[in-house]
């Protein structure tokens, strides 16, 4: 369409689709706001004006305390900040918070006078099409007269199991002085559970009271978040607390609040029971779907994979459905439905054919809690658990491509709650073995003039295929071609890869095979009688570099299990003078070794690759970098063959 | 009991809802009620375009396919109000279209009618009553043609691939007495049948034309009708129709104008014909003397709005103007003061406010702010040189990429500015922020149009005469790099100088490093400032000492500079390298009479360019030009369109690396690259002199555009631009 602004296009010529579409990877988040609470859209709580040195939290003061209204616990937070500008000329501090259904914020003043914040329903955030979460904010614009300002805010919980975790630092300006303190009155049992305090110099205190006894918790001189790249969820690195309120004294009785994890199990199993899932409605389908299945694995294969197909991801995460799933048959109806939605058609489907599936509970990678602490704060995600002969398969509709028994990494190693009646089971998504997902190649090459060309043979499984098959489909069929050398081109215009199979798309059962031809320009050199080639296209983990301050864990998000093989056929007058030396690492991260050597006529240069992490955590770093310094050395060598006189 | 129970809460409920929220419901209400009247009285059911199930085979990879749009525009109040329908039917072929169209988005201000039809023919008629208050987050693919800011999304249940989902917007909407309509008929994805229909008032101007294509407005004289929907002879309609209409064409370098099918509709009501248009009618271009003949008037009926302003300006470069006769240093002084203050954030707030209450807008004509700025300019500016005894011309240009200036059909194809013809000098209105910088605008080199005289001199017979901007040659728009390497073979870090030149319009790309104002702009920047807070700290600083004041105006001087050597790092950085800049100095600001051209020197290490390599090293000489084009192959041939590269300039490097102690380089022949074409070149040169290796580039684009028959040429140059670009050379080892 026309861009040039001197032709300007006015609204009532619609054109709705003139924007290249996006790849959409689905990523689940249910239970947003809990995640948002600890996640800081950049988009909307940065304004543009400054940078993280900008201002300092000279004081941050956090108070809760509790009450009884009705029966129910109630919360309080009251919070109090000065804040600091640092330079001299106007800059615009935001004010942030979030609140939803079960909370309010009841006041906001900077320097003791109310002031009207802007609050939001639709906010940036990954995932979630709607929540009833909202977004408040103010901004105050510093200018030359005055150097802080006091915020005060007032937040109430009308539910105990949604009370905020309590950080240190809300910002990612740096904060002098940081207090926490909480109130916990005679009447209520609660537990402090603290997370990342260790090596933290944080002061604990206990006042006891008449009424209750008063925690304080304070930390000093936290520095500046530093703009750092693959940042995990900052609860896995930052110290806070959550708050579990167990039981309560009311009208001289102990009611039970969430004591324990049987507790949290029964609220969830509970909303569970209420979906009002109409399974008649799926009968007729998922008999459709299996009528030519014979086994029992291939019918629930066929089920699977049609929700995998056919139901979109799109959430609708207000008030409880943020925890409840929707019905089986709105879900099928809508062909839309969050990860509940359709861990819970899965389930209703399965169960039609006999199969043993239950709705399952669990956080993603990434999150630092497990089921030991009873708390909505654990999961982030349902899925649908399949017990077959006595073992569990567990199924993620939401994952588009994967085959029934490949599990995506952000559930790998995760502790999950089984469905299980009236109790629970507790269990772990296995980490799966890393042939799961191998990514593998030859390729044979040889020199013709200043190219290099060959043929390859691409082998994925697991998530490796399921990653590509994304990419593959987002692209579109017009794109394919452009979409394959994009891939195997590695997005370089220096390569160009081609491929004359007619199935580009995997499928979800098999491995998938994918034969290709490679021609690369400019990757030898010469100099003389000497030719320096470089085999090394892709430069895998080479990226990967820790920042020299950074003092959180690198989350990259995914494992990796690589085998390639590059075959370089020597030409005629040519000799091998020189190769780069192998690297062969094992560590707690995995093992890695890239190696050139000469056989028969050919130059074979091998990868290896072993990634079993999906973050590499703080104490491994020195390990890591030093790694990474190695092969990005290695990557930069080149073999160097010397031609006959 | 129950029942009044249920009642009685319902009630309740209802009155706790926020009296506004019931209010705008009700409105709302009543607005898609008359929308759907309008809609049942204008809408044809029976089109039979709406009907196709099917798209050409052709079209079978495309993820969705238009099978029919059909836009209609009713303009026949003269309360200058339009009511518009728009209806698509969209034939989804992959899964890709199935997840852009379940998440769906629309403004408040529309009616919204969708209808999914399913492959078996079933048609669901999609609820659209919950929809979400949206606030941000509206994807671009929606929001480009968005204007209030209140959009609702919903999510479509059950599409699936081979569905059509039919949607039509209706919606009412103010304008200015000008209906203004200018686009592209071809969308990124082909349109199986497309009409675009529009009633207007007969009495109304009408300016129509359509490029690059077959179609035309067909006109039917008292056709159309009446804005409630019945048939009206007083209404006229004009309809074009188009079938068969590919996806965009998305070859390099192509210039819209020529290449894509447009339609530029203008109609203009009586009650503005005084303005700008005269009495012609029904005409295909603008009458580019009749608008310059009102400009003209209107500025200088304006510019007593604008006294106090223009006095403080007056002031400020008076010292300037009356040492000198040259109208050239007259009018840059003039210039280059004002143009401080053109951005979006400038008020005259006394000028601006009797100018609303007048019964001519500026706001009426135009219909925004930022237009209005160039009317400011202008105003000011003329006023100010008229002062002086400079004469001036107001002039109004077409860019020459738009052809002809009987092209102009729509009032904001025109650029206005300033021509002195006493120095032979266009001035443009552009503010401190733009792009633009002192130059013209890149596109306005070759621009044709006409100029009229700002004279008060009721006897003189003011015609407007032609003018055209002269075309630029790539000298005039240099950009070029001297640079200096030497390299640290324990860390294998490279320590670059380099000495940036840029001038003319290849500033613009430098625009980030030079922000700062002049210390005499300061007080007056923050004066121009309509912000309250702003104002608060205005008044703050006039009452601090002088040194305060002094401190306060270095810390605004420490902080723009830090901007602007923070903009030059990323500039320079690569993607996974480590990039440290030493020293960064703006030599020449390149905004100003005395300083012309943009010159930065910076020092800066990186661990990108230098590489073991066996007992060797390996140097990137040719990442040190810049990204070059890359022409995949399928592109090279087969060329549909002619070539548009833009303005003529030339890109000019200096290199001269220093080659380390005991270590040689042995080839430099394939540093050595000369391709010329006449529309562009590109020459390379390589020598080893001593312990230096000096390689010059120099690559120019002689012409802004050039035949298709070209092509070939031009990317034999391109290619080995990008060769070059490619590059490295091998420093080995000494034995």
């Amino acid at each position: 369409m026309l861009y040039h602004s001197n032709l300007k296009v006015i609204s009532y010529y619609i054109n709705y689709f003139t924007q290249a579409k996006t790849m959409r990877f689905p990523f689940c988040h249910s239970f947003i706001l809990l995640f948002l609470l600890l996640q800081y859209p950049s988009e909307i709580i940065g304004r543009n004006t400054s940078d993280n040195e900008t201002f300092t939290i000279i004081s941050s003061k956090q108070k809760i305390s509790f009450s009884i209204e009705k029966k129910l616990l109630k919360a309080k937070l009251e919070t109090d900040e000065k804040i600091q500008c640092n330079v001299k000329t106007g800059e615009y501090f935001r004010k942030y918070m979030y609140f939803d259904n079960t909370s309010s914020i009841k006041e906001v003043a900077i320097n003791g006078v109310d002031i009207r914040p802007i609050i939001t329903d639709d906010f940036p955030r990954s995932g979630i099409f709607h929540s009833d979460s909202k977004l408040l904010y103010v901004d105050h614009r510093f200018n030359t007269k005055i150097k802080d300002i006091e915020i005060f805010t007032e937040k109430e919980f009308d539910d105990f199991k949604f009370i905020d975790l309590l950080k240190f630092q809300l910002y990612s300006y740096a904060v002098t002085y940081s207090e926490i303190t909480i109130e916990i009155p005679n009447w209520l049992e609660c537990d402090l559970q603290k997370f990342n305090f260790e090596g933290q110099n944080i002061t604990t205190s206990v006042e006891e009271k008449s009424k209750s006894k008063i925690y304080t918790f304070i930390l000093q001189n936290i520095p500046t978040d530093l703009t750092l790249k693959a940042v995990p969820d900052s609860r896995v690195y930052q110290p806070h607390i959550m708050l579990l309120p167990k039981k309560m004294e009311v009208d001289d009785k102990m009611v039970a609040l969430l004591p324990d994890i049987n507790s949290l199990y029964g609220w969830y199993n509970s909303l569970a029971n209420e979906i009002g899932n109409d399974r008649s409605v799926l009968v007729s389908l998922v008999g459709d779907i299996t009528r030519d299945k014979t086994t029992q694995l291939d019918k629930i294969k066929a089920i699977y994979y049609y929700i995998q197909n056919n139901i979109k991801y799109v959430a609708f995460e207000h008030g409880i459905m943020g925890f409840k799933p929707e019905s089986c048959q709105n879900v099928l109806k809508n062909k839309f439905g969050d990860c509940k939605g359709m861990a819970n058609l899965a389930k209703e489907m399965l169960q039609i054919i006999g199969v043993d599936a239950r709705l399952t509970w669990l956080g993603t990678d990434g999150s630092p809690y497990n089921y030991d602490y009873p708390s909505v704060y654990v999961d982030n995600h349902m899925i649908c658990t399949i017990v077959l002969d006595g073992e569990y398969i567990f199924l993620d509709p939401t994952e588009k491509h994967n085959d029934l028994f490949a599990y995506a990494n952000r559930i790998q190693g995760r502790e999950v709650l089984i469905q299980d009646g009236d109790k629970f089971i507790k269990s772990i998504v296995p980490n799966q073995d890393k042939d799961k997902h191998l990514s593998q190649y030859d390729l044979h090459m040889r020199m013709e003039g200043s190219l290099l060309k060959g043929e390859g043979n691409l082998l994925m499984k697991g998530n490796s295929k399921t990653s590509y098959a994304s990419f593959i489909q987002s692209s579109g069929e017009k794109n394919k071609d452009k979409a394959i050398n994009y891939l195997l081109g590695n997005n370089d215009n220096n390569f160009s890869a081609t491929t004359t199979q007619i199935q580009v798309m995997p499928s979800r059962d098999e491995d998938f095979h994918l034969k290709y031809e490679l021609v690369a320009d400019n990757q030898i050199l010469v100099s003389g009688q000497e030719k320096y080639i470089n085999l090394e296209f892709e430069r895998p983990l080479g990226n990967m570099v820790i920042e020299d301050k950074r003092n959180c864990d690198y989350y990259h998000g995914y494992k990796q299990y690589e085998q390639s093989n590059i075959h370089l056929q020597i030409p005629p007058q040519h000799t091998v003078k020189y190769l780069p030396p192998s690297i062969t690492e094992t560590n707690e991260l995995g093992s890695f070794h890239f190696g050139y050597e000469v056989k028969e006529n050919k130059i074979l240069y091998s990868k290896n690759i072993v990634l079993n992490k999906t973050q590499i955590p703080v104490k491994s770093f020195d390990t890591w970098k030093k790694m990474i310094k190695q092969l990005n050395e290695f990557y930069d060598d080149r073999i160097i063959l010397e031609v006959a006189k | 009991m129950r029942t009044y129970t249920y009642l009685l809460i319902c009630l309740i409920g209802l009155s706790l809802l926020p009296q506004d929220s019931l209010a705008q419901d009700r409105k709302k209400v009543k607005r898609d009620a008359k929308n759907m009247e309008f809609y049942n009285a204008v809408v044809d059911v029976n089109d039979k375009s709406f009907d196709v199930t099917t798209a050409h085979e052709a079209w079978k990879n495309e993820s969705y396919v238009l099978l029919a749009i059909n836009t209609y525009i009713n303009v026949g109040s003269k309360k200058g109000q339009l009511r518009g329908i728009n209806r698509k039917r969209v034939l989804l072929q992959d899964q890709n279209a199935v997840e852009l169209f379940t998440e769906f988005y629309f403004q408040d201000s529309e009616t919204i009618l969708i209808t999914l039809t399913k492959k078996n023919g079933e048609e669901i008629e999609i609820n659209t009553k919950d929809a979400i208050k949206v606030t941000t987050e509206v994807p671009s693919v929606y929001s480009s043609r968005f204007q209030s800011s209140q959009s609702y999304k919903f999510a479509i249940p059950n599409i699936e691939i081979g569905d059509i989902v039919d949607f039509t917007t209706i919606y009412s909407q103010d304008f200015g007495g000008i209906l203004s309509y200018a686009d592209a008929l071809s969308d990124s994805e082909p349109i199986l049948h497309q009409n675009i229909t529009i009633d207007i008032d007969r009495k109304w101007d009408i300016y129509r034309k359509t490029f690059n294509t077959d179609a035309i407005f067909e006109f039917g004289k008292g056709k159309g009708h009446a804005f409630d929907g019945s048939p009206d002879i007083e209404m006229n309609r004009f309809s074009l129709t188009t079938a068969n209409l590919e996806a965009s064409s998305d070859e390099n370098w192509e210039n819209v104008y020529e290449v894509e099918p447009i339609i530029k509709f203008v109609g203009i009501s009586q009650t503005f014909k005084s303005y700008y248009f005269g009495n012609n009618r029904a005409r295909d271009s603008l009458d580019v003397s009749a608008i310059l003949n009102k400009v003209v008037k209107n500025i200088q009926a304006d510019e007593a709005y604008y006294d106090p302003l223009t006095n403080s300006v007056l002031g400020k470069v008076k010292n300037t103007v009356t040492k000198t006769d040259q109208p050239k240093v007259k009018a840059d002084a003039c210039y280059y003061y004002l143009r401080e203050f053109m951005n979006e954030r400038f008020y005259p707030s006394k000028a601006i406010k009797s100018i609303k209450s007048g019964t001519e807008t500026y706001e009426s004509i135009y219909g925004d702010f930022t237009s209005m700025e160039e009317m400011v300019f202008l105003t000011l500016f003329t006023s100010m040189l008229r002062d002086f005894k400079v004469e001036t011309e107001v002039v109004a240009l077409l860019a020459d990429r738009m052809g002809d200036l009987s092209n102009a059909v729509t009032l904001n194809e025109l650029y206005f500015g300033i021509y002195v013809p006493s120095c032979d000098t266009y001035y443009w209105p552009m503010n401190k922020n733009s792009t633009h910088l002192d130059m013209p605008y890149e596109i306005m080199s070759g621009a044709k149009g006409k100029g009229m005289l700002d004279t008060k001199d009721k006897k003189l017979e003011n015609k407007p005469k032609s003018r055209m901007v002269p075309p630029v040659t790539a000298d005039h728009n240099k950009e070029k790099n001297v640079m200096s390497f030497s390299f640290n073979i324990t860390d294998y870090t490279t320590k670059i100088k380099k000495q940036m030149t840029a001038t003319g319009y290849q500033k613009k790309n430098y625009k980030s490093f030079i922000e700062e104002f002049g210390d005499n702009m300061f007080l007056d920047f923050l004066t121009m400032y309509n912000d309250r807070d702003i104002k608060d700290e205005l008044e703050d600083y006039k009452t601090k000492s002088a040194k305060d004041k002094k401190g306060v105006y270095e810390d605004f001087v420490e902080k723009s500079d830090k901007k602007m050597s923070d903009a030059f790092k990323s500039w320079i950085e690569e993607k996974d390298t480590k990039t440290d800049l030493l020293t960064f100095e703006t030599i020449s600001s390149g905004r100003s009479s005395d300083q012309p051209d943009l010159k930065v020197e910076a020092e800066y290490t990186t661990d990108g360019l230098l590489k073991k390599l066996g007992p060797n090293l390996i140097f990137d000489i040719g990442k040190n030009i810049g990204g070059q084009v890359f022409i995949e192959e399928k592109s090279k041939t087969g060329r549909k369109h002619d070539i548009f590269m833009g303005a003529a300039r030339l890109y000019e490097y200096q290199m001269e690396v220093e080659i380390p102690e005991g270590y040689f380089i042995e080839n430099i022949e394939s540093l050595h690259k000369s391709v010329t074409s006449e529309y562009i070149s590109f020459k390379s040169t390589a020598v080893i002199e001593g312990n230096k290796l000096k390689v010059n580039t120099y690559k120019s684009y002689d012409k802004p555009k050039a035949p298709k028959s070209a092509w070939n040429d031009i990317v034999k140059v391109i290619d080995e631009a990008y060769k070059f670009s490619q590059e490295k050379v091998i420093l080995k080892k000494k034995s």
